[in-house]
């Protein structure tokens, strides 16, 4: 269930990438024309990228995506290094709980304060938030992870 | 404690955790949030974490990753790296050799469009190995000359390893994607003179064959390359910045799979799906290296270590060469990403206090080309070498001892190369200096 979410939200991710492409490409295009290309096209790319990292954090640990090294650690017994998997997959909740308050908290401030992209004038309060939301899919997504390794060492 | 007690302390933390299998960026997240708060306490990292991680993210230069990433993974879906190689097979086949000849050479193409090594090596994998055994190629060399070629992936701009050095020491990406063309074509000119020898010693291991391709592998072949001359030739001569060339060259290679009728939505869906995990991996790591770097710029430590190395009368060439030592060192046992994001915070100022007779920017780019040759060593050096580890990965049957006596002739003329470009920066700078 949980592991279909994450696939979703990243193809969500990745459409937004290809669109934030082709946006580039329309704009280099008026400016060959027109000699105009579309205003703050940088800005929107910036949000777009922004956007869609976040979205893939929650899908690349579902899929166990992030390198660790374990050249030390291949003697230890499998039931060992379960454990410290799960352990870390816990401290990555955390620390992804963490951001998405820190995140919640910088996302209030900017859209109090009413904070636009310089060129564009979209809030980028709203941006954060949203980043803010796919952190705490990113805990949820790491403590499924180390749910599934406590599961199987049982 | 002092600043650099404490960074020292999290540095060693740091390298614990990592051998005790937390992911990299982790890591140092975390040991950089901890050194962080010791140094200037809890409300300044509170509120710094408010915008950095979103800020970090949103950044310009950093967008060239995913899109690039994007580019290379339609382009793998598409099927370009079967057709490039089929091409360069029918070309090069009848010399001894000549398959593991085509390999590099596609290779060399394909690592115009794709940024990533293990990429590469993955889609080679597929793609070429099956080939070469069936003509009757040894397998331990036919699976080393993909994992060699696979270097070419970050060897060849776009690159990876050098959009990430770019933003950790704030050099011109343009300017190191120029400078590194020259010792990647010397990359692909040595491989195939190490095949060559091989292929004399051992001739059964690199039989000469004859292989039928149709003209079809030649219609893949073309718009492949004008998307790579388009996205590098419009890169450097500043016709668009990085991040427009990388979205110009993901939505060309997008219609070209459209339509030649490689790309349906299954393939465009793995994609994605491919980008997705591959850029998830790389920014965690950068968001991870982000924080270590900022705890570690507030303890000194980087800033007094390059005066006393700078002040300790030593040469420059003699403590260049120590640390791309050390680089091979760390390639063999470590990912080759977070090495370079660790260690810049480090060893870059230390270079750049040195004196190699040349301004400063080029010094920075000149290093920048050393750390990716090194970085190329180790991504194929035992024991740890991870595109080895990608081909193994596919060819079950083939042992990695035997891989690895295949690939160290080619490790020697890697070092050969690094030599060279060490004696002689101008291979790295004449492009910069013509270009601009």
């Amino acid at each position: 269930m949980l592991g279909s979410v994450a696939e979703i939200l990243a193809l969500a991710g990745g459409i937004v990438l290809v669109a934030a492409a082709v946006l580039v490409c329309v704009s280099i295009a008026l400016r060959w024309a027109t000699s105009n290309s579309i205003p703050g096209d940088f800005e929107l790319v910036q949000i777009a990228v922004a956007i869609s990292a976040f979205a893939f954090l929650p899908f690349c640990q579902m899929r166990r995506g992030n390198i660790s090294v374990n050249t030390f650690t291949t003697r230890l017994p499998p039931w060992f290094r379960d454990g410290l998997d799960a352990l870390w997959d816990f401290v990555y909740a955390l620390a992804a709980g963490f951001i998405a308050w820190r995140l919640s908290i910088g996302a209030a401030e900017t859209i109090a304060n009413r904070t636009t992209t310089m060129v564009s004038g979209l809030p980028i309060g709203w941006a954060i938030a949203a980043t803010s939301v796919m952190a705490v899919l990113l805990a949820i997504a790491a403590l499924a992870t180390a749910w599934q390794l406590v599961r199987r060492a049982r | 404690m002092s600043g650099t007690t404490i960074a020292s302390v999290g540095f060693a933390a740091m390298l614990l955790l990592i051998a005790l299998r937390m992911p990299v960026g982790l890591a140092m997240l975390l040991t950089g949030s901890v050194g962080y708060v010791s140094i200037v306490g809890l409300p300044p990292f509170l509120s710094y974490m408010k915008s950095t991680p979103y800020h970090l993210f949103a950044n310009y230069t950093l967008s060239v990753i995913p899109l690039f990433v994007l580019m290379g993974a339609f382009a793998e879906r598409s099927g370009l790296s079967s057709d490039l190689f089929r091409a360069a097979a029918r070309a090069l086949g009848q010399r001894k050799g000549g398959l593991s000849m085509a390999v590099i050479g596609a290779s060399t193409l394909f690592g115009a469009i794709c940024g990533s090594s293990v990429a590469t090596t993955a889609t080679f994998s597929r793609a070429a190995l099956p080939e070469l055994r069936r003509y009757g190629y040894d397998p331990a060399l036919a699976s080393a000359t993909v994992a060699v070629g696979g270097t070419l992936g970050i060897l060849v701009p776009p690159s990876v390893i050098l959009i990430v050095y770019a933003i950790a020491t704030e050099q011109n990406i343009v300017k190191l994607f120029q400078a590194a063309l020259i010792p990647a074509l010397l990359a692909t000119a040595f491989y195939c003179v190490v095949i060559a020898w091989v292929a004399r010693r051992d001739p059964k291991a690199a039989p000469p064959v004859f292989v039928e391709a149709s003209e079809k592998s030649w219609q893949g072949v073309w718009p492949a390359l004008v998307v790579a001359v388009i996205v590098i030739g419009g890169i450097y001569g500043g016709v668009f910045t990085p991040t427009e060339g990388a979205s110009v060259g993901a939505v060309a290679m997008l219609i070209v799979g459209i339509a030649r009728r490689t790309l349906g939505l299954a393939e465009i869906r793995t994609s994605l799906l491919q980008t997705a995990e591959t850029t998830g991996m790389i920014f965690l790591i950068l968001l991870g290296a982000e924080v270590f770097n900022s705890f570690l710029a507030l303890s000194r430590l980087p800033t007094e270590a390059a005066e006393a190395i700078a002040g300790s009368g030593y040469p420059p060439l003699a403590i260049l060469s120590m640390l791309l030592g050390l680089y091979i060192l760390l390639g063999a046992v470590m990912d080759e990403l977070a090495m370079v994001l660790l260690t810049l915070p480090v060893f870059f100022p230390v270079v750049s206090a040195l004196d190699f007779g040349l301004p400063a920017e080029e010094v920075a780019i000149w290093f920048g080309i050393l750390v990716l040759i090194v970085v190329g060593i180790g991504l194929v050096a035992p024991p740890i070498g991870l595109n080895v580890f990608v081909v193994a990965a596919i060819a079950k049957d083939t042992s990695l001892t035997a891989m690895y006596w295949r690939v160290l002739p080619f490790v020697a003329a890697d070092l050969v190369r690094l030599a060279l470009v060490v004696v002689f920066p101008v291979l790295a700078l004449l492009l910069v200096r013509l270009l601009n």
